[in-house]
């Protein structure tokens, strides 16, 4: 959990593009709604660790918005199952059911077209809103916050140095690795 | 020595303006490592210049700067990407390399564990996209034998159906055996080495074959005509008297007689004592002619006796009428014993003519009786084959019956399902198998076989081929495992040219034996009856005997010999409706040698019959005449008892007349009485009217008397008053 809140520190002060941190929050929340176990989930899992996202933010996000998406399993089924059942998607939806791996998608299951359709909607909104916070938070408070009396005087605690230390770490690492 | 620093290659002098802003700037997000940047280079026009000197440091700055630059080049991560391509290849690289020897070691080695001997696979393919198995080769040793293969096939290609796969579902479209070999030589031994788990832990889970379709070959050799011809007449009586029911159906009813015989005559007695004290009264009563009574008291008097004779008349005929009725009853009872006893009799002499077999029963398949048991024998490999065939797939249905589909998703939604072929958790479309044992060759198709026979269209079919120096064997069987199956079990089965050869101990006709060849059609089907299977079998068979061979010689041995030499081919129809139920054997045979023999088992028949039941009869005889007997005695009886009967009733109509007689004289005599009475009545009524006159008259003659001489005195008075 250091390395990663470590982590999360780094990238939002790094060199990196804002929106690294919005496509990991963008797919976190499409990996959350999502349920888990079927290979879109999978697939999209994987998409994850080979797009230039922040790991450590799409993981973090992801445990933390998975539990909160039960909430959202009325409205995600009712989409799923309307989608399922409109006839003119009835012929694709036959051929899937019948493809080899169309089971595994798990698509059949109201939940699964329900928060695949939700998350994509809501992929775009959610990348733009938190690369427009990165943005911010990095032209207006980040040197305001490091240069404040308050950051200044917590700097000085030993605990805090370690984090700054492993937060340097981690971001030397960071561009090492490319 | 310093080495000059060195800014990395991306910052060159000289950068061109669309480049240096495109590709660099726009690919640095923090605004002061822009402006970092933006302070090292003048813009001239459409390029970027360098024109200050780079301190240590700054190099440092632009080497981090590079390296953001570069990373924030792309959507994709490269380095992830290519180790993703490597392990990926790897994989490839491993099932190429490695999966072939690992699965064809397990495969060795799941064979050894179940046929505790040495096995070999080689060539093995396994094809995990489109999935597929191929081999070249399996031998599998001969555990009892280690120098010897129990079976070796060669060139095996299975299809599978890999969406059914993925679904957990075994589907094979295909399974082909090039080549099966049975009992082929090794180069090396077989046997496993001591230590081997298959001999240390070894459990067989093969199901056992199933032998409800095995049928006991039925003993019509022994009946039939061998019966007929070999019947021991005073053997036969014997038994047959043994067994009638007419003597304890004539005890009986001699019992019963002789109850009536007892009881009628204690009634016959106890009538003909009140009859005769009747009859001595009655005489002396009758003896009297009332008409020559002419005393009213005596007449009187003799109705009295009368009247109390004819109550003993009455009374007598009232028991005299009991007594018919108890004769009536048991007359009845009687006619009902002699009905029992002629019942028993006809039963026992009809009995003795069934059980005597007469020709045509025993001629209905002369042939077929002694072929009956040879042509079962050659059917039943066949039957077994099948047993066991339907013992696997019940075996394979049973275990997977149970099975349950899991969800993989654990969060509550709801499941659409959309038309779709379903398919059982085992399917195995078709699997063919080849072989050669010498100069035969074997061929063997299996469809359709699978775990839910409900979700499969086809029914799974067995076929079975052999073909050898121009003979053919083909088993077709189908098996309908669906739950209300009415036919569960099909099985078809042709034979050509196949050789037949056997011999036939104590048969009938003195026939021993037959060498030929034959053809058979057979259909065999398990049908399902109100919950019960029941087997049906038709078999057709066409023997071309070569050799027909009889132990003696004599008249029906020769007629018999005739009938075959004449027809040349011995047609054989078998029809056996259930497991239990003996089969009906018919050949084309028949009814020529039934014609042949009919004759002469007809008389044999005959005079056995007869003799039997002359000695029936003579033993049926002499119980009849017993009762016979007792029954003339009981009817004596009712002779005399009912004349004793007629008597009494006669008499009593005596009484009654005489009764008549009497009250008669009476009547008669009271119609004098009264005229005489009133005669007498009217005189006295006459004499009595003259008296009264008479006393009336003097009266009036004393009255004038006196009133005359009261006149005189009264004048005398007056005429001398003094």
């Amino acid at each position: 959990m250091f390395a990663v809140l470590t982590r999360i520190v780094a990238a939002l002060n790094a060199n990196r593009r804002p929106g690294e941190i919005a496509g990991a929050c963008s797919f976190a929340v499409m990996l959350a709604l999502l349920p888990a176990g079927n290979l879109i989930w999978v697939s999209l899992f994987a998409l994850v660790f080979l797009v230039k996202v922040n790991l450590g933010i799409a993981l973090l996000l992801t445990a933390i918005l998975t539990p909160m998406a039960v909430l959202a399993d009325g409205f995600l089924d009712r989409v799923g199952y309307a989608v399922l059942t409109a006839p003119a998607l009835q012929t694709f939806f036959t051929r899937l059911y019948n493809a080899p791996f169309g089971p595994l998608t798990g698509f059949n299951n109201s939940l699964v077209p329900g928060a695949l359709i939700v998350g994509l909607l809501l992929w775009v909104p959610v990348f733009f809103l938190c690369r427009a916070l990165v943005q911010a938070y990095r032209e207006r408070l980040r040197v305001k916050i490091i240069r404040s009396p308050l950051v200044q005087w917590f700097a000085r605690f030993p605990l805090v140095r370690r984090v700054q230390d492993a937060a340097r770490r981690a971001r030397s690492i960071y561009e090492w690795a490319g | 020595m310093n080495r000059t620093p060195k800014a990395p290659r991306m910052f060159a002098p000289r950068i061109p303006k669309t480049r240096f802003e495109r590709k660099m700037l726009k690919r640095i997000p923090l605004s002061n490592e822009r402006e970092f940047l933006l302070g090292l280079y003048t813009k001239h026009d459409d390029v970027y210049v360098r024109e200050t000197e780079l301190e240590k440091k700054d190099c440092k700055h632009l080497k981090r700067l590079a390296k953001a630059i570069k990373h924030n080049r792309g959507l994709f991560q490269p380095v992830k990407l290519g180790l993703l391509a490597a392990i990926a290849g790897l994989a490839l690289a491993g099932v190429t390399v490695f999966l072939n020897p690992i699965v064809s070691s397990a495969i060795e080695r799941g064979l050894e564990a179940a046929f505790v001997a040495r096995s070999e696979l080689s060539g093995l393919s396994l094809r995990p996209l489109v999935p597929g198995i191929s081999f070249d080769a399996l031998t599998v040793a001969d555990r009892n034998q280690p120098l010897q293969n129990l079976f070796e096939v060669h060139d095996v290609r299975v299809e599978l159906d890999l969406g059914q796969l993925i679904r957990g579902r075994i589907v094979i479209r295909d399974l082909d055996a090039g080549q099966l070999r049975f009992a082929t030589g090794r180069s090396t031994s077989g046997a496993l080495p001591a230590d081997h788990p298959a001999l240390i832990d070894g459990t067989d889970d093969r199901p056992a074959a199933r032998t409800t379709l095995r049928s006991e070959a039925g003993s019509v050799v022994q009946e039939g005509v061998g019966q007929l011809l070999s019947l021991d007449v005073q053997e036969i009586v014997a038994a047959e008297l043994s067994r009638l029911e007419t003597p304890g159906v004539v005890d009986e009813q001699i019992s019963l007689i002789r109850r009536e015989i007892t009881e009628t005559r204690a009634e016959l007695a106890e009538l003909q004592t009140a009859t005769e004290v009747f009859r001595s009264d009655a005489e002396g009563l009758l003896s009297t002619d009332p008409r020559t009574v002419s005393s009213i008291e005596q007449l009187t008097s003799l109705y009295t006796d009368t009247e109390s004779v004819a109550r003993d008349a009455a009374v007598i005929l009232d028991s005299a009428a009991g007594v018919s009725r108890d004769i009536g009853a048991s007359r009845a009872r009687v006619e009902a014993a002699v009905d029992a006893i002629s019942t028993a009799v006809d039963a026992d002499v009809s009995g003795v003519q069934d059980r005597i077999p007469s020709a045509s029963d025993v001629l209905t398949g002369p042939v077929a009786a002694f072929l009956e048991p040879h042509i079962m024998a050659l059917i039943d490999p066949y039957r077994d084959t099948i047993d066991t065939l339907l013992s696997a797939v019940t075996w394979l249905q049973e275990r997977s019956a149970d099975q349950e589909d899991r969800s993989g998703v654990t969060r509550q939604g709801r499941t659409v399902a959309y038309p779709s072929l379903e398919y059982p958790r085992f399917l195995l479309e078709r699997a063919a198998v080849g072989a050669a044992s010498g100069a035969v060759q074997y061929q063997a198709e299996l469809l359709s076989l699978s775990s839910d026979p409900e979700m499969t269209e086809g029914l799974p079919t067995a076929r079975y081929g052999q073909r050898h120096n121009g003979r053919s064997a083909i088993v077709d069987a189908v098996f309908d495992l669906r739950r209300n199956a009415s036919t569960p079990f099909d099985l078809a089965l042709v034979l050509e040219s196949q050789p037949i050869a056997f011999s036939v101990p104590n048969a009938p006709f003195s026939f021993s034996g037959l060498v030929g060849t034959f053809d058979l059609t057979a259909e065999a089907r398990l049908v399902e009856t109100g919950g019960t299977l029941s087997e049906e079998l038709v078999a057709f068979l066409r023997v071309v005997p070569d050799d027909v061979q009889f132990v003696t010689e004599g008249l029906i041995v020769e007629r018999v010999r005739s009938v075959i030499a004449r027809a040349e081919t011995v047609e054989i129809e078998v029809q056996a409706p259930a497991p239990q139920g003996e089969p009906a054997v018919r050949t084309n045979l028949d009814g020529p040698i039934r014609e042949e023999i009919a004759a002469y088992l007809a008389e044999q028949r005959d005079a056995i019959v007869e003799q039997v039941e002359a000695e029936v009869r003579r033993q049926l005889d002499e119980q009849l005449s017993r009762y016979s007997e007792e029954l003339d005695q009981l009817l004596s009886l009712y002779a005399d008892l009912e004349e004793y009967i007629a008597d009494a009733r006669s008499l009593a109509a005596r009484v009654t007349e005489q009764r008549t007689a009497i009250e008669t004289r009476i009547a008669g005599l009271r119609g004098e009485v009264e005229d005489r009475v009133r005669a007498e009545a009217e005189a006295a009524r006459q004499e009595a009217e003259r008296r009264a006159r008479e006393e009336a008259e003097a009266a009036a003659r004393e009255a004038e008397r006196r009133a005359r001489e009261e006149a005189g005195r009264i004048i005398d008075s007056i005429r001398s008053p003094f």
